[in-house]
Parts: structure tokens; C-alpha cells; sequence
């Protein structure tokens, strides 16, 4: 139990830094008494906002984990797989049938579900391109994939944005600002990483049978094509939601299951539960640089994709990306 | 357990043609050339692949020590463990000699010593346990570990394809397979002559007695 003392630790640091640093800096003496403009900068957004990037950290962590499991693939999250691009085309398309009066605009009100349904479409396409096309075929296709939904994304936002400002941004989109999250879609990403980790370290030791072999898999009565699918579901209803939420936040989901790996293993049972630990303090960190540590604010997966390339980089070159006994 | 009438096809080629084999408990060997369905057989019991017609009649747990895996970059206790702990590894970890691996990394192993581990797996797990070519890579030391723990287990039913005739030998039933068909089977003094195994590679294969043992050579 040691092990998670470093993991605890460094998640009560970055809690605390998170919740001083933002786009108004909180001194440290006014979160423990908080009175007037810090209290209502406290509970209405800091708070909130703060607790999402924990739990958005958390969940992209173990959907990385798993999906590198379940693909044999290091280089896999939901960002590389498409699965965010397709959620935040989903997301923008119940926008702009809206703005535009378009049949079926009524599904705004359900905008995750769009973005969940995209987010299920984009990465199935990736794992059709990518299972005939070797070992990088996943990656590639994921890239295609994204080029696809990012740039439907790009289009439709540039035609809504001159009549309707209020609608977020190209950049906000496709590289994510965690900020005005509230309580209600707290909530939600509460449960749904709650849920993740529980369903993770339930199926630990069957992710980690089909991540070794189909046949050993079928011979224990799972299949292990139709396994796979359904975690696809289950990281594209996480991923869906965040998108919808937050935009896209990519990275995480590789960068924390390599170092989780590195550092203490990387049979499921461990990647599930650290991943989450790590996931956190990571995705807070990189906030609190995104939300104006820098004078202005930047998307955060600007900010993860630079602590992502020397690990991906190291992946490649040390070959790990091609397993096969 | 019998195999009746199998016939599966693959990719929309016919491989196995209506197979009829049985299988006894202790060891059952299936040799047949490269292309000629083993490992598509053994995928069939699995129920990996399914039949076009007949049946499949197995009973009791199936486990599969598989000649192609993924490198797992976890202990090897961790891959033993995978799927959920059915059963005591230890023993069967013993008799192969490798418990000392217990807790490396599975993917620092030789690849001999991984198939081992993930045979020892097998062995553990299951009543009815395929293993496909599981001598292959092995060096002598732990071909002749295996072959002892192979011949020792009569409790299960081990269904081994290899190209490994020396090992047919040793086996309660043997079955050749060729070209999606089971030309011969049953005992290996009735099946592994020179005729019968010349007719199955395609070349001439010539038996050689040496201290009571026979041994087989093209």
C-alpha cells in the first residue's frame, strides 16, 4: 500500500494547486475562510471545474489503459482512435442542425447522446481501417478518422459562428477548455467514472486473457471480438459525454497508462486503478496551465499533446508498438 | 469424445473435411503436413470457428496453449492469472521447472519459455487441453520436460498437433490429417508406419529402430 502514498499525495497537491490557480488566482488563506467573490468564484466554477478535469483525467486514463490492452496497441486513447473527434462532430451537428432550423433539431437536447452515437461510429470505422492494415494501422486510421469529424467540425462551426457567438469555438472543440463545467454534468462524469473504474478492475483479468491471445480467450468462453466491442460502447459513451462537455482532451489516455506501466507494471489490474489516480493530478496540472497560468487561456490538449510526443516518440523508437511473441 | 462429420471452412475455402476422430483420455496427437487443418481443427473445438455441419461432442472444461500469442507486459503471475484464477498453477509450474519465473515479466521470457508458462496454464485449467505445437521451440531439455508431464497426465484429455512424429510415438491415439482429412487413426503402432506417414508428408519417410525405440526420418 506504499505505492499509493506518492499517487495520494501528488493527487491532494494538485487538487490544491488547482483550486488556487485559475483564471483568478484564490490565495491559499481564502480557500480555507472563503468570503465574498472567492466563495461565489469557489462554489460556482473553481469547485466544479475543478472536480471535473479530476474525474475527466481519471476516465480518459483507464479508457487509454483499456484500449491499449484490448487493441495491443501502446499508442491507443481516445483521442488517437478518433473516438473524441467523432464525439465532437456529434456534438457540433445537434448544434448546427439547430442554428439552421435543420430537421431533427430537437436533438440538442440530447447532444451527448449524438456525440456518443458519433463517437461509437468514428471508432468502429478506425478499427475496420486499422485491422487490415498491420501495426500502425490503427494509429493511421485513427489520424484519418480525425481528419474526417475535426474538419466537419471546423466547417460547421465556421458557418454557425457568424449568427450564433455563443457557440464555442473551433479551438474549444478540437482541443478542449475545461471551463463553466457545473454541477449537473459533475454529476454525470462522477457516475460515469465511477462506473469506468469499477467495470475496469472487475474485467481486469479478462482484458488481460484477450489482450494475450483470441484463442485462449475463446477456450475460457469469452469471445473475444464481441469483448472488445463492448468496451468500445462503454469508452465511447465516457468519451462521447466528455466530448460534448469539454470538447476534445487527448493524450491523457496514453500518457498516464505508459507511466503507470513504466512504474509499477502493466497487467490490467494495476493500469485500472492508477491510471484513475494518475489521471487525475495529470489532467488537473495541465489545466491549471491551460486556465491562465500562461497570462491567457489555452486549450488543454495543447498542453497534453507536448508531455504526449516524447512518450510517443519513445514508443516508437524502442518498438514496443509492434507486439507479437 | 468424438468429432463427427466436421466440415469447416475458412475465408470461404473448405478446410476440414467431414472429420470423424475420437479422442481417449491421456494423449492424442494429430500430425499432419503444413496447410492441412490442424490448427483450424483445434480452433473448431474451441468454438472459435464454427462448423458448416457436424458436431463437435467435448465435455468438460477446454483450455488451449496457442503456438502464436501477444507479448503481455506483465508478470508472469499476472498471466497465469488471466481470465480469472481457476486453478493451482504451482504444480504444474513444478513439474516444468519454472517457477523461478513466477514473478518476472513475461515479456523478458525466451520464447520457449513463454510457451511453456502459457502450457503450464494450460495443463491447469482445463479437462480437455489443445495445445498446438507445443514442442516447437523448445529446447531437448524442455521437450523431454514436457514429454514426460504430457504422458503422465491420464486424468485429462490432451489433444497435441505437431509435426513431431517422435512425440506420436509416445501418444494413446494418433490421427493423421491431410488435406482437411483424417486418413488413419488409432494406435501409433497401427498408424505411424512407413507407409501411412509416406502417403501423409508427400515424401518417403523411413523408420529406424534404435535401443527398443523406433524413430522416424525422411
Amino acid at each position: 500500500m506504499n505505492k499509493l502514498l506518492p499517487f495520494f499525495a501528488l493527487l491532494i497537491l494538485s487538487f490544491f494547486v488547482a483550486l488556487i490557480y485559475g483564471e483568478v488566482y484564490i490565495p491559499p488563506m481564502a480557500l480555507l475562510h472563503p468570503k465574498g467573490a472567492y466563495a461565489i468564484i469557489l462554489e460556482r466554477i473553481r469547485l466544479p471545474t475543478v472536480f471535473a478535469a479530476a474525474m475527466i483525467g481519471s476516465s480518459l486514463a483507464v479508457c487509454g489503459a483499456v484500449m491499449q490492452m484490448l487493441l495491443r496497441n501502446p499508442l491507443m486513447d481516445p483521442y488517437v482512435s478518433g473516438t473524441a473527434s467523432g464525439g465532437a462532430f456529434g456534438a457540433v451537428l445537434s448544434y448546427f442542425l439547430l442554428v439552421f432550423n435543420l430537421p431533427l433539431s430537437y436533438l440538442i437536447y440530447v447532444s451527448p447522446l449524438i456525440a456518443f452515437v458519433f463517437a461509437l461510429l468514428s471508432t468502429l470505422i478506425t478499427i475496420a481501417i486499422g485491422r487490415r492494415t498491420g501495426v500502425y494501422g490503427l494509429v493511421v486510421g485513427g489520424v484519418v478518422v480525425s481528419f474526417i469529424f475535426s474538419s466537419a467540425v471546423t466547417i460547421m462551426i465556421t458557418l454557425i459562428s457568424d449568427r450564433f457567438p455563443f457557440v464555442p469555438s473551433v479551438s474549444f472543440w478540437l482541443q478542449g477548455e475545461i471551463v463553466a463545467v457545473g454541477w449537473r454534468g459533475d454529476v454525470l462524469l462522477f457516475v460515469l467514472t465511477v462506473f469506468l473504474i469499477v467495470l475496469g478492475m472487475k474485467h481486469a483479468r479478462r482484458i488481460d486473457l484477450v489482450a494475450i491471445s483470441d484463442e485462449m480467450s475463446y477456450a475460457r468462453g469469452v469471445n473475444p471480438n464481441s469483448y472488445r466491442y463492448t468496451w468500445v460502447v462503454v469508452v465511447s459513451l465516457v468519451s462521447g459525454y466528455i466530448v460534448s462537455l469539454v470538447g476534445i482532451v487527448g493524450f491523457v489516455g496514453i500518457i498516464v497508462p505508459h507511466i503507470v506501466r513504466r512504474v509499477l507494471g502493466g497487467s490490467t489490474t494495476i493500469l485500472v486503478p492508477y491510471s484513475a489516480l494518475l489521471g487525475c493530478p495529470l489532467l488537473l496540472l495541465a489545466n491549471v496551465v491551460s486556465s491562465g497560468l500562461l497570462g491567457t487561456i489555452i486549450p488543454v490538449t495543447a498542453i497534453t499533446s507536448l508531455i504526449a510526443a516524447p512518450i510517443i516518440v519513445y514508443v516508437m523508437v524502442k518498438g514496443i508498438a509492434h507486439q507479437s511473441a | 469424445m468424438l468429432i463427427k462429420a466436421l466440415s469447416v471452412k475458412l475465408n470461404g475455402k473448405l478446410i476440414l473435411k467431414e472429420v470423424r476422430l475420437e479422442l481417449v483420455k491421456g494423449l492424442n496427437v494429430i500430425l499432419g503436413p503444413n496447410g492441412s487443418g490442424k490448427t483450424t481443427l483445434l480452433r473448431s473445438i474451441i468454438g472459435m470457428l464454427k462448423p458448416e455441419e457436424g458436431e463437435i461432442q467435448v465435455e468438460g472444461e477446454r483450455s488451449y496453449a496457442p503456438a502464436e500469442f501477444f507479448g503481455a507486459d506483465m508478470s508472469v503471475l499476472d498471466v497465469l492469472l488471466s481470465g480469472g484464477a481457476k486453478k493451482h498453477y504451482q504444480e504444474y509450474l513444478e513439474i516444468l521447472g519454472l517457477s523461478e519465473f513466477l514473478n518476472r515479466n513475461f515479456s523478458t521470457l525466451s520464447t520457449g519459455e513463454k510457451r511453456l508458462i502459457l502450457i503450464a496454464k494450460a495443463l491447469a485449467e482445463g479437462d480437455v487441453v489443445l495445445m498446438d505445437e507445443p514442442t516447437s521451440g523448445l529446447d531437448l531439455k524442455n521437450q523431454a520436460k514436457l514429454k514426460r508431464v504430457l504422458l503422465g497426465l491420464k486424468s485429462k484429455t490432451i489433444v497435441v498437433c505437431t509435426h513431431d512424429i517422435n512425440l506420436a510415438l509416445l501418444a494413446d491415439r494418433v490421427a493423421l490429417l491431410k488435406n482437411g482429412r483424417i486418413i488413419a487413426q488409432g494406435e501409433p503402432k497401427e498408424v505411424l508406419t512407413e507407409a501411412l506417414l509416406s502417403e501423409l508428408y508427400d515424401v518417403q519417410v523411413k523408420k529406424v529402430w534404435l535401443d527398443g525405440h523406433s524413430f522416424f526420418f525422411v
